[in-house]
């Protein structure tokens, strides 16, 4: 089940990659956790395929179902 | 022989295949959900069999999203389509509500049950289902109640896949032809998270909003308090570019978080979760 750690773990990983996460939250549990990445507004159009594939599969490796984007970003 | 001959010649011989399904079947009862396959399925048995000899009857729930109600009284309408629109009460059957990997079993036992008793009072003699080729392999609990009730799928028997069918229908001239698939608001609902009327309007209402923003390939997941939305990769644009919107238009709708998958929409990414033992899948006919 996914917990505190593997979120502040995933966020870790995805800055390393570059990514200027804000925060990770953790939801749900069991079949269906749910990594919620907050970046900023700013970030998200210029997310691409490949952006998208790539944190998605960390997410994974991270023990989470789903990858999703918190749509209520910050503004920065 | 050229490829493109070849291929309409398969076309041709499926196509005829079709006729000769539903011409078996004299008389037919559609389960007519307002899909791409339904609708069609409907509009040729009317073609093959006449007007008398057929109905298409829509199985009206909270499950069925509203927009695919309208889509099929609407299609019924314009393409003058004997047609009927049933209450069913899958919601009522506990098993079902409880939402299991095999909810659609007993959702199917309900709609095959009601529409049997349709065609007996109606002197109809089978009742017929929109299942096509490209199903085949797919997890399908559905087919075993259909197989229990002697439902037939003539677009699965005459080995049609789901391009071929929208192809003809949009010879046709039906609307549905570019339709995207759309299930019932349940598979919303992760598996072990309990159906209910008001999660059900709640996804209904927050797909409703997305619609009008312009996205038109896309699901709401159900998880309490979270939206977590898959669009179509070809949409992710469109989602963004409304995001203020969006999530102003999912939070009316209840939700206290709205989430974009990163993954995107899926057909059958629900069923991802499933173990092998899990699985019912659909043979060929």
């Amino acid at each position: 089940m996914a917990g505190g750690r593997d979120a502040r773990a995933l966020a870790a990983s995805l800055r390393g990659l570059g990514y200027p996460v804000v925060e990770v939250d953790s939801l749900g549990g069991g079949a269906e956790t749910i990594a919620v990445v907050r970046l900023p507004v700013s970030a998200l159009p210029s997310l691409g395929t490949d952006d998208r594939d790539a944190i998605a599969r960390l997410v994974r490796e991270h023990g989470f179902r789903h990858a999703t984007l918190d749509l209520d970003a910050p503004p920065q | 022989m050229s490829p493109s001959s070849g291929e309409s010649t398969v076309v041709q011989s499926k196509r005829q295949h079709l006729v000769r399904v539903l011409e078996e079947c004299e008389s037919v009862v559609v389960g007519y959900s307002g899909g791409v396959d339904s609708v069609f399925l409907a509009a040729i048995a009317v073609r093959t069999l006449g007007r008398d000899r057929v109905l298409a009857a829509t199985g009206t729930s909270a499950s069925l999203a509203s927009w695919m109600a309208e889509t099929a009284r609407d299609v019924a309408l314009r393409f003058d389509l004997p047609w009927l629109e049933i209450a069913t009460d899958e919601m009522g059957d506990a098993r079902y509500a409880a939402n299991p990997s095999n909810r659609c079993y007993f959702c199917k036992l309900e709609l095959w049950s009601v529409l049997a008793r349709v065609a007996a009072e109606r002197g109809l003699r089978t009742v017929v289902d929109g299942a096509n080729a490209d199903d085949v392999g797919d997890h399908r609990p559905g087919a075993l109640a259909a197989a229990e009730h002697g439902v037939r799928s003539p677009l699965l028997e005459a080995g049609l896949t789901k391009q071929e069918i929208r192809e003809w229908s949009r010879e046709l001239g039906l609307p549905t032809w570019d339709q995207p698939a759309a299930p019932c608001l349940a598979s919303r609902i992760p598996y072990g998270t309990a159906v209910t009327p008001a999660r059900l309007r709640q996804i209904e209402a927050a797909e409703r909003a997305l619609r009008g923003l312009g996205l038109r390939d896309f699901r709401v997941r159900h998880h309490d308090a979270a939206a977590r939305i898959e669009v179509h990769p070809t949409e992710w644009d469109v989602a963004l570019s409304a995001r203020e919107a969006l999530v102003r238009a999912v939070r009316a709708a209840g939700y206290d978080r709205v989430l974009l998958d990163l993954q995107g929409y899926r057909r059958g990414a629900l069923n991802d979760s499933l173990e092998a033992g899990q699985l019912v899948q659909l043979g060929r006919a």
